[in-house]
């Protein structure tokens, strides 16, 4: 079905890009077949979603030329690309949950009558055929919001079809799937190929991108490694396409692996017992040991980070119990959490800073009364402040600054500092050192590990395999919403974590 | 990035902390108004214009405390006027039972019953800003829909209660809402500006001093953040709630004894100018950042536009209102323009 000797209906050539002075995107050749079901893989930072940006319209300045059929086309604004027929589905549906189907559906090209009013009724009956006609059994009538995630992503796929696309871009469309789920937005890419309608299907779960997909492009560092017929290759070939063996990365040596110890057979801590989130997770029990740090991987959203939220309050599981030295925590009070010396460290800092508050008030926060006491005086904050953020190594240290005008490092750092306060019996991490600089990563584990020898419970939830190899004592992998695996006492690679996720 | 080193700071600094444009902006507005009135209207810079600029302000100055932890915490209490007027209502009508004024109607009430009068309509008002602040934080709907409600409720309280029926309130509410210290004998110190004095130190003490108020910035400047830190964040928004359904009371009761007797056409436009006055004092409706200083110089400010403009003769009655709107949209603008370029 997919012979070289097709004319592509999609080129790319020579495409870079750069932010700044990273390179985010060099040389990468690309071709689209009609008809074609298309993986692109790629571990996080590999270009994937530059490449589909670039596609969708939405980063016009880029090197190198996009044709179609064989013609080079502009694509200066997502409205360019949706003129020439590519239409993006992205993780985050952009559908309005509010409107009706058949309103999302022909949201932006209403059928309308003579004297220019929405013509309700044949946008319902259109609504009604097009989706029939690929088999979505919805009524068009209903709030798109009443209907799960898998729906949702069908009419918009229903909708890119609808508006004339001829290249579907789906970007994660099963991290959030359940199995069943999963088989039926793969029946519906199935009849979009029978309409020749080309798919690229962007993917952190090889297992889908090989059950669906006619080929497979994989790209690493920005660049383009290989591109092969599914059916020529297997999960393992493209793990290891996706990592290479020769890479510079800077955390040398688990590239390898990492020898994990022997699980401690101390007492846990922290323990979970039955937690479960929908959507999210589902009976997860988890024990982890005083001086203990376990890590948690898993792609984005596989549950991991929902896990790690959960277990600091942050979240209420619909089930389970969690306890802390024996004592079992309210679910879902951050207050009840953070009185037991829970503490939680997230990727977001939107989330656990203040932004707009200065420093002092964002580090004393926590344990206001311990730390400061009843009656609150600058001077002594900001003492108090001082020495935490001089321990903690924030730069600068000025506590009277506001926090927005600190890097993300540093940020991470004011919230380390702000646990600091009072003894952290659980330190529970998501994501701790995304988007930073190999410095103030080092330095954030750094206080993470002087926690740890000092008797903490670590949890370390990361999609970056790196951080939990090089951190972690045991690790749990997770995949969709479950533990898959559990690695303590031997040796471990990427690859093997991979495998399981 | 600029980065104050805490070592080497100035002596103004240390005296008045870190200043910036929004701090300065509201400041800026209330003087051009005053030089602008000194200019216009002749008899404007007199003990007379003092006087009765804290006169008028008082009562608005109470109002404004309450409103101003609510806004801090990022809601909005849109009852204020009506919980002023249900309190006032209910003083003059438990004020005119048997109990306070007697069997005949006319006796002088025992000092027992006017602590009652003025006691129970207090506890009333924090009742209701109590069943605000718990349905606000129970239902997740925004505290505007809820208030909306509350203001309608303690408006139609109000109105079954007095029958549309004037009713006299407590002497001492009427002392401290016209009399006051004579410091010369062109210059009195009205006892409504003492107990606005006092409302707004005890209001300041707790936001800069106590965690409570520590925790009314925070909750507003991230509800997020401050839950993950541990802050009960709604146990402050139902707090905030009642405080400001509290101050409200003791507005309307402040006013009622401003005008001897409380009647329904009171504290009509007690919320707007309220809001306006705390917003004009530089405080976020959207949370975080302010506090009661700000509060003070927005009253100063709506209070000193008001009585200006009542000095300038020529202008039409009819028009004062009109000017009023324009002028206040102006120092709204203005200030909010400022403040933002920091």
């Amino acid at each position: 079905m997919t012979t070289l000797s097709q004319s592509p209906l999609l080129e790319c050539r020579e495409i870079g890009k750069r932010f700044g002075g990273e390179v985010a995107l060099e040389g990468v050749d690309f071709t689209l077949l009609p008809g074609e079901v298309h993986g692109l893989v790629g571990s996080n930072g590999a270009g994937k979603s530059t490449l589909m940006k670039i596609l969708a319209g939405a980063l016009p300045e880029h090197a190198g030329t996009v044709c179609l059929d064989g013609r080079p086309i502009d694509l200066s604004s997502p409205q360019s690309a949706l003129r020439h027929g590519i239409a993006m589905v992205y993780q985050e549906l952009s559908g309005i949950g509010q409107l009706s189907v058949a309103e999302n559906l022909f949201l932006g090209r209403q059928p309308t009558t003579r004297f220019g009013r929405i013509d309700w009724w044949a946008m319902r009956k259109r609504a009604s055929e097009q989706l029939a006609e690929l088999e979505i059994e919805v009524d068009v009538e209903r709030r798109l919001a009443s209907y799960p995630l898998v729906i949702r992503q069908m009419v918009e796929i229903a909708r890119g079809l609808h508006s004339g696309a001829r290249v579907l871009i789906l970007d994660e469309p099963t991290s959030a799937l359940s199995p069943p789920e999963t088989r039926r937005l793969f029946e519906l890419i199935r009849r979009m190929r029978e309409r020749g309608v080309a798919v690229i299907f962007i993917s952190h779960f090889i297992e889908d991108v090989l059950a669906i997909c006619d080929r497979v492009t994989i790209l690493r560092g920005g660049r383009c490694v290989d591109t092969r017929d599914t059916k020529e290759v297997d999960k393992h070939f493209v793990i290891h396409a996706m990592l290479g063996h020769a890479l510079d990365t800077r955390e040398v040596g688990y590239e390898t692996g990492a020898s994990l110890p022997v699980r401690s057979a101390a007492p846990p801590l922290l323990s979970a017992a039955g937690l479960s989130l929908p959507r999210a997770f589902e009976a997860i029990d988890l024990a982890v040991a005083a001086g203990e740090c376990v890590g948690i991987y898993g792609f984005v959203g596989s549950g991991h980070q929902e896990l790690v939220h959960c277990l600091a309050g942050a979240l209420r599981p619909a089930t389970g119990q969690i306890t802390v030295e024996g004592q079992s925590l309210v679910l879902g009070s951050t207050h009840v959490a953070v009185q037991r010396g829970v503490a939680l460290v997230a990727s977001d800092r939107g989330q656990t800073l203040v932004h707009d508050a200065e420093i002092y008030k964002n580090v004393t926060l926590a344990h206001l009364k311990q730390s400061v006491g009843n009656w609150l005086a600058r001077g002594r904050e900001t003492a108090i402040a001082t020495q935490l953020l001089e321990r903690v190594g924030c730069r600068p240290v000025a506590p009277l600054l506001r926090v927005r005008n600190l890097s993300g490092g540093n940020q991470q750092k004011v919230v380390l500092a702000k646990w600091l306060l009072a003894p952290v019996r659980v330190l529970l991490l998501d994501e701790p050192t995304r988007g930073m600089d190999v410095g103030a990563k080092e330095e954030i584990m750094k206080l993470v590990a002087e926690q740890k020898r000092a008797g903490a419970a670590v949890v370390l939830a990361s999609s970056e395999p790196e951080v939990v190899l090089a951190h972690a004592d045991r690790i749990l992998v997770m995949s969709r919403g479950r533990v898959t695996r559990e690695f303590a006492g031997v040796t471990v690679d990427k690859t093997m974590l991979m495998r399981f996720a | 990035m600029a980065v104050p080193p805490s070592q080497n700071r100035s002596l103004a600094r240390r005296l008045f902390g870190r200043w910036e444009a929004s701090d300065v902006a509201p400041l800026v507005s209330l003087a051009v108004l005053v030089v602008f009135f000194a200019l216009v209207a002749p008899g404007f810079l007199k003990p007379a214009t003092v006087v009765q600029v804290l006169k008028q302000g008082s009562v608005l100055a109470i109002v404004s405390v309450g409103l101003t932890f609510v806004l801090l915490c990022a809601e909005i209490d849109l009852a204020v006027g009506m919980l002023a007027l249900w309190t006032a209502c209910l003083c003059g009508f438990l004020f005119q039972r048997p109990f306070a004024a007697g069997p005949s109607g006319a006796g002088a009430a025992p000092a027992w019953a006017v602590v009652v009068a003025i006691a129970v309509p207090l506890a009333t008002s924090l009742l209701l800003g109590l069943t605000s602040g718990l349905l606000t934080v129970w239902s997740r709907l925004p505290s505007f829909i809820i208030s909306l409600a509350m203001m309608n409720i303690a408006d139609g309280m109000s109105r079954w209660l007095t029958k549309s029926e004037n009713l006299n309130v407590p002497s001492i509410l009427k002392t401290i809402g016209n009399r006051g210290i004579e410091i010369t004998n062109r210059f009195e110190l009205s006892y409504s500006a003492l107990l606005a004095a006092a409302v707004f130190i005890v209001g300041h003490v707790v936001l800069q001093h106590t965690r409570f108020g520590r925790y009314v910035y925070m909750t507003g400047g991230n509800r997020e953040a401050a839950r993950l830190a541990g802050v009960r964040t709604g146990r402050i928004v139902v707090a905030c709630l009642a405080i400001s359904a509290v101050t409200a009371g003791l507005g309307g009761l402040v006013n009622a004894g401003r005008l001897n007797s409380v009647s329904l056409d009171q504290n009509a436009d007690l919320l707007l100018s309220a809001v306006a006055c705390v917003v004009l004092g530089g405080t976020s409706l959207f949370g975080g950042s302010g506090g009661m200083g700000r509060t003070a110089v927005g009253v100063i400010t709506f209070s000193v536009l008001k009585v200006g403009l009542n000095q300038i003769a020529w202008i039409d009655d009819l028009a004062r209102p009109l000017l009023m709107g324009l002028v206040l949209m102006v120092a709204l603008v203005v200030n909010g323009l400022l403040s933002k370029n920091k």
